[in-house]
Order: C-alpha cells, then structure tokens, then sequence
C-alpha cells in the first residue's frame, strides 16, 4: 500500500490521495486551517490542487492553536 | 484619550496584546479578547494531530480588528525559527511574527545570539519582526539597528506571574528606544500591567494571567483598565519622587 511520512509517522493510503488537497479531505482537516509543506517545501493554500503526492513524501501539517 | 501606538505603520488603540494559549474553551478566549480591546492577539504553529482534527482556531477571531501575530514558539535556534516564520506566513496571510527563540524549558529564557540572527534574516524576508527578549538593553538596540518593528523584553519569566523583576533594565530599553517597547511575559496582575505602562513602555502582552484567571473575561477588562490608567498616567507627566515630605496643604495661615 502506498504510503506517505506524515508529521514524522508512517501512513498508509489505497489509493495514495492526488493532491496536498486532497489528503487534507481525507483525513478530515480543514483545508482553510492547515498549512502543508512537501519534503520541505511550503505548499501555499492556493497550490494545494495542484501540488501531487508521491509514495514516499514527506509532509508536515500544521495548523494554528493557541499561543502567547 | 490617550496617544494611538503604532508599529509598522498600523495603529493600534489598545496597548494591551493578548496571548491566546492555556483558555478552556474558544468561546472563553473569544470573550476575553472582546473584553480586553485588544487590537493584537498572538498564536502559535504546531503539528495537526491526524487522528484529532481539531476547528479552526482562528474562527472566533475578528481578523478585521484584530491583528494576528503568530509566534515562532517551539523553534530552538535561529534556522528553527525561521521555518516556523515562513510557515505561519504562508499560513495565516501576515507578515508579522513575534521571534521567539528558547531553548531552555526549564525557565523558556530567550536565547539572544539566535534572535538576533533570525531576527536579521526576517527582516530581509519582509517580515514585520517583534521578537521577544529578555531585559538586554544592547540586545534591544542591536534589534532595533536590523530593523525590528518593536523589541519585546521580559518583565519576568513566561507565565511567572512574577510581574516585572527587571526594571532598571527596561527603564534603560525604554530610554534608548527608537521602536515601541512591548513588556512581554511575567504581569500576573493589572497593577503590573500599569507599572510598565507608567514606566513608559508603549504596550504590554500577557496571556497567562488573564487565561487562568477564574474568570478570564473579568480578568481581560481588569487589565484594560490597568493599562489604560498606566498609560494616562504616564502621559500626565508623573510628580517626582522625593526622599522627604512636602505637604499637600498650606504652610502658611494656620489659625493663630
């Protein structure tokens, strides 16, 4: 099964999600809230269509919470 | 009606800025924000947690009125802040971020050689730098030199309560200060906040004492009001402090 590196974990996909976008929708995040970056490099909100996904990325998702 | 602050070009009414961490619920936080009159609410970036979606944070804030200031919190050295910098840009639409670099977890003091570096190269970048210090008078003057919007020094420890341990620091900051001065961490109670604010420091940040209040919204009007005395105060031009009495009442005409 193909799988992506996401924050720092192994996760397996069937299929593997197309997109940055599309593996926000999978998982159930809030595309309008997070904010991927793909073996270290920022995908902004507006590329998130466009931005594949290969087995084997490494993704960081990240999302605002409270802070000071 | 006190003086506006304004820091890179925006205005701000309120000089109380608002830390959005350790509230209960989002509607507590949303109140205490109303409550405050803050103009300026920090956030901080971390992982998604996958197997809990959580909502957007952001939501019960009025982005409007109300500008964002994401954190580099959690960065440990210059390179680590930086990411975090370009990541909460990307994120939330602002360039501004509040550099804070501390490695240390037992006291989360400010490591200043990495703020200095980050804080230089972000500027570069086209960010709107407030970075969080501790009370280093020449630290804040090299800041301001690269072209920080503000400087941010420490009262006392985060989340001490402690109020300000580091006067005779922030009143030299305060004196050399070619940006706005924002006393950052430590006030645990409105008399604090008024304290920097008399002082003459241009805004204060807290976020711990008004979270863990028993009543945080209660708490936020608290320390508008502090702030606001503090710094009507300060631009009433205090009396000098002297060492011995001068009577308030009349020497002269007492009954024979």
């Amino acid at each position: 099964m193909p799988e992506l590196i996401i924050n720092g974990k192994t996760e397996s996909f069937d299929p593997l999600p197309e997109s940055v976008l599309a593996l926000m929708k999978a998982i159930g995040l809030d595309p309008d809230a997070t904010l991927a970056e793909v073996d270290g490099e920022i995908v902004s909100r507006a590329a998130a269509t466009m931005r594949k996904l290969e087995p084997g990325n490494k993704i960081e998702l990240v999302r605002f919470v409270g802070g000071g | 009606m006190t003086q506006s602050l304004i820091i890179a070009g925006r205005e701000f009414r309120s000089r109380l800025f608002i830390g959005t961490g350790k509230f209960s619920s989002p509607e507590i936080m949303r109140r205490a924000i109303d409550a405050s009159g803050t103009e300026m609410v920090t956030v901080a970036l971390r992982r998604v947690d996958i197997s809990n979606p959580q909502d957007n944070m952001l939501a019960p804030i009025d982005r409007a009125h109300v500008q964002l200031l994401p954190n580099t919190s959690g960065a440990r050295d210059a390179d680590e802040a930086v990411r975090v910098a370009r990541l909460a840009r990307a994120a939330s639409g602002v360039d501004w971020i509040k550099l804070e670099v501390t490695p240390d977890p037992h006291y989360l003091l400010p490591d200043p050689v990495e703020t200095l570096k980050a804080a230089e190269i972000l500027v570069k970048e086209g960010f709107i730098v407030l970075p969080y210090i501790n009370a280093d008078p020449v630290l804040a003057k090299r800041l301001q030199d690269v072209g920080t919007a503000t400087v941010m020094p420490l009262g006392s420890p985060i989340g001490s309560n402690q109020g300000i341990r580091t006067r005779a620091n922030l009143e030299i900051i305060i004196a050399q200060a070619t940006v706005p001065v924002v006393i950052d961490a430590g006030l645990g109670l409105p008399s604090h906040a008024s304290e920097a604010m008399e002082m003459g420091a241009d805004a204060v940040l807290v976020n711990t004492a008004i979270a863990v209040a028993a009543d945080p919204e209660q708490m936020a009007a608290a320390f508008r009001l502090g702030v606001e005395a503090g710094r009507l105060a300060y631009e009433s031009g205090p009396g000098a402090v002297r060492k011995t009495a001068e009577a308030s009442s009349p020497l002269t005409g007492f009954l024979g």
